[in-house]
């Protein structure tokens, strides 16, 4: 328990719906719900603000949003800096708009791709060689689209963007791809996790598998698309040598972490459990996780979920190094729908240094994390101010 | 006389064509099928005659079980081909004879028609074909009272809950001292017209007074289907139970079909109160049934879900 967390600012109700999908930017959280609409809340103001007086609120679709990617890169050649969002609907659309030079005010949609069939989980590629970018996204029969990704400087103070498909990832399409990750780094891997349990890793450029992970489920699965151990959340380390799987384990999760470069099962993330010579279980939340993210330096790896529970975890010593429980009650304004509002975190980011304002954002990673009860919290880390 | 035979001549709409059924056959089933048809033909002469007498297709069928071969749908299958097929005429409005009711109703201290009286004490009855004498503006003391409609998908739950309640005394009296009326329905998976019928007709006499009107249904696509079964305004009947969330442990996961049917379904009702409920399971992968639960607990769940109700929304509409 190395580690102290320091809530600073967060946002009650702050949307109509549960929120399922984060994404922070240089400007802006970026937050989507069930309720169609994403929130950007402005991360460059005082830390004792209250985030409703600076969010800018978007109408996506009114289905309800699930999952969001954001695509952030000041195009080379080119002083112009675009944010490219997909947003996924529950519809099994995809809606791709963008913004540049971090102003809102140039929010337009890109109409152009067809995105219209039974999508759900997009992801982008940033290529740090800037040769290449790509767009992938899993669908509901089984596949993965990807698509080459060009953007360019039209020189009329816009940007040009084509989306053009490259093939397919459908090594295991007798189950639903329900999670995508994305490596970083110029190896251009993604990893796609199934309902049966499986993780596979594929290379975006051969769209040829690379690995796959099985599940550690003790369910024989036989052709069943479906398995008791669901990858639910999947993320790649920032240097793109970890791969953090979550998945579920019976009604806990567990954290494993696989090496990407020789495919091998390196560890799992748990809590002590009972007795230090428990041989079997050891779950990292003992409820299922809804959201991974590792920190800039690949150092700690945070995660949430079910539990009402954020762990941070050194990944190092495999240690937990911070947990905070959140509630109803941490939120400013406590009018909630008892029924439907519940304090399940559904996902959660690290936030890099200089990111957010406030008394210590320069020096201090933080902590963004969204969640049923309809609430946003952010935190920083303590010390340094 | 030996040498006629008996014919009866039936004319079938959907093929457009006439069929025959003889006294006599080579074939071992005709003979039976022929008499079938005569004795259906007697009891309909019967109950023209007694043509206020309401009846159903299941006393029809246990008149004489045999002849029907013990299987109900072949009396239906005769009924329907020799009434509406063949004279177009309506089972129901010209001879009174109803389908088999597959509801069931609970409840205490409502009269139904002039046999009927629901109450705690008593085990839960078919939903009766009249139940015209429900009257809750002039019957009752509306000022003061206030129904509650209970919607169970489940048989096993609704037994459960219904012998729950004839047990315990308690509740019995915490809910007369309260002045609720609960009516307690299930129509047994997705629910025939009856049911459906007998849902609007009480949701209607409880349009002057106050009405709570609840449905326990599994946390699944299918659930839902049947909760808007009986009702499908956003706000009339609520979605009282069960949440995913209500669940620590017992969860299915649904199939890709089931994902499906969810997708289609929000894009038809983007705004359903229900949305909230799907897309969670949607997202989880994962749906929850009632009868996980056991019998202590979805009681009790049932009974706190009434309460919460009861708070949230008469007393806060009362205020």
């Amino acid at each position: 328990m190395g580690k102290q967390y320091i809530s600073t600012v967060n946002a009650a109700q702050a949307h109509k719906s549960d929120i399922v999908g984060l994404s922070v930017t240089d400007k802006f959280t970026i937050s989507v719900s069930s309720d169609g609409t994403a929130h950007f809340w402005d991360n460059q103001q005082k830390e004792a603000h209250n985030p409703t007086d600076f969010v800018i609120k978007k109408f996506i679709n009114k289905v309800g949003l699930h999952h969001i990617a954001t695509y952030e890169n000041v195009l080379p050649d080119s002083t112009i800096k675009v944010v490219l969002i997909a947003f996924a609907s529950f519809d099994g659309s995809i809606t791709l708009n963008y913004y540049l030079n971090d102003d809102i005010t140039t929010w337009k949609e890109f109409e152009d791709a067809d995105l219209k069939k039974q999508y759900w989980a997009p992801g982008f590629y940033k290529d740090p060689e800037s040769k290449q970018d790509y767009f992938v996204i899993t669908k509901s029969n089984g596949a993965s689209d990807v698509f080459n990704l060009n953007i360019k400087d039209n020189s009329k103070s816009d940007i040009s963007i084509s989306l053009e498909k490259v093939g397919e990832l459908n090594a295991n399409k007798s189950a639903f791809p329900n999670a995508l990750a994305i490596s970083p780094t110029s190896d251009k891997k993604v990893a796609v996790g199934y309902t049966n349990g499986e993780v596979y890793i594929y290379d975006l450029e051969s769209l040829k598998p690379i690995y796959t992970f099985h599940s550690s489920d003790l369910q024989v699965s036989g052709a069943s698309t479906t398995s008791a151990s669901i990858p639910r959340v999947i993320e790649f380390s920032p240097g793109g040598t970890l791969l953090a799987v979550a998945r579920d384990n019976q009604s806990s999760g567990s954290i494993t972490l696989y090496d990407v470069k020789f495919g091998e099962n390196v560890g799992t993330l748990t809590t002590p459990s009972h007795s230090s010579k428990a041989a079997v279980g050891g779950f990292a939340h003992s409820g299922w996780i809804m959201g991974l993210s590792f920190d800039e330096a690949g150092e700690n790896l945070v995660s949430c979920g079910f539990d009402k529970c954020i762990r941070v975890w050194n990944l190092e010593t495999r240690e937990r190094e911070a947990t905070i429980t959140i509630s109803i009650t941490d939120l400013e304004d406590t009018e909630h729908n008892e029924q439907y509002d519940k304090s399940v975190a559904s996902g959660v980011s690290f936030i890099k240094k200089g990111i957010r304002g406030g008394a210590g954002g320069d020096k201090n990673e933080g902590l963004c994390v969204i969640s049923f009860d309809r609430g946003i919290r952010w935190y920083r880390e303590a010390g340094g101010v | 006389m030996s040498n006629s035979v008996l014919c009866l001549q039936l004319y079938d709409k959907n093929r457009s064509k006439f069929i025959y059924i003889n006294q006599f056959s080579n074939q071992f089933n005709n003979p039976n099928k022929f008499l079938s048809y005569i004795k259906t033909l007697k009891l309909l002469i019967l109950q023209l005659h007694l043509k206020t007498n309401k009846t159903t297709i299941r006393d029809i069928y246990y008149k004489d079980v045999e002849l029907y071969n013990k299987n109900q749908l072949n009396c239906k299958a005769i009924l329907v081909q020799m009434v509406e097929t063949s004279l177009n005429w309506s089972l129901t409005n010209d001879l009174l004879i109803f389908p088999s009711q597959k509801g069931l109703v609970y409840g205490n201290g409502i009269i139904i028609n002039q046999n009927i009286e629901l109450s705690y004490k008593l085990d839960p009855i078919l939903i009766p074909i009249a139940y015209n004498d429900i009257d809750f503006m002039n019957k009752y003391d509306n000022q003061n009272s206030i129904v509650v409609i209970i919607v169970i998908e489940k048989e096993a739950i609704f037994k459960s809950f219904c012998n729950y309640m004839k047990l315990n005394e308690k509740y019995q009296d915490y809910y007369e001292n309260m002045g609720i009326k609960l009516i307690v329905i299930t129509g047994k998976g997705f629910p025939d017209n009856l049911t459906k019928t007998f849902y609007n007709y009480l949701s209607n006499s409880c349009l002057k007074c106050t009405c709570l009107k609840l449905a326990f249904v599994d946390s699944d696509i299918y659930g839902i289907n049947i909760m808007k079964q009986y009702d499908n305004n956003p706000n009339s009947l609520y979605h009282a139970g069960v949440y995913l969330l209500d669940y620590d442990q017992g969860w299915l996961n649904i199939s890709i079909r089931d994902f499906k049917l969810i997708q289609n379904f929000l894009i038809k009702n983007p705004y359903s109160d229900c949305h909230r409920e799907l897309t969670r399971g949607m997202l989880m992968f994962k749906k929850c049934e009632m009868n996980l639960l056991n019998n202590d607990v979805i009681n009790g769940y049932i009974l706190n879900k009434i309460d919460y109700y009861y708070i949230n929304k008469i007393k806060m509409d009362r205020k």
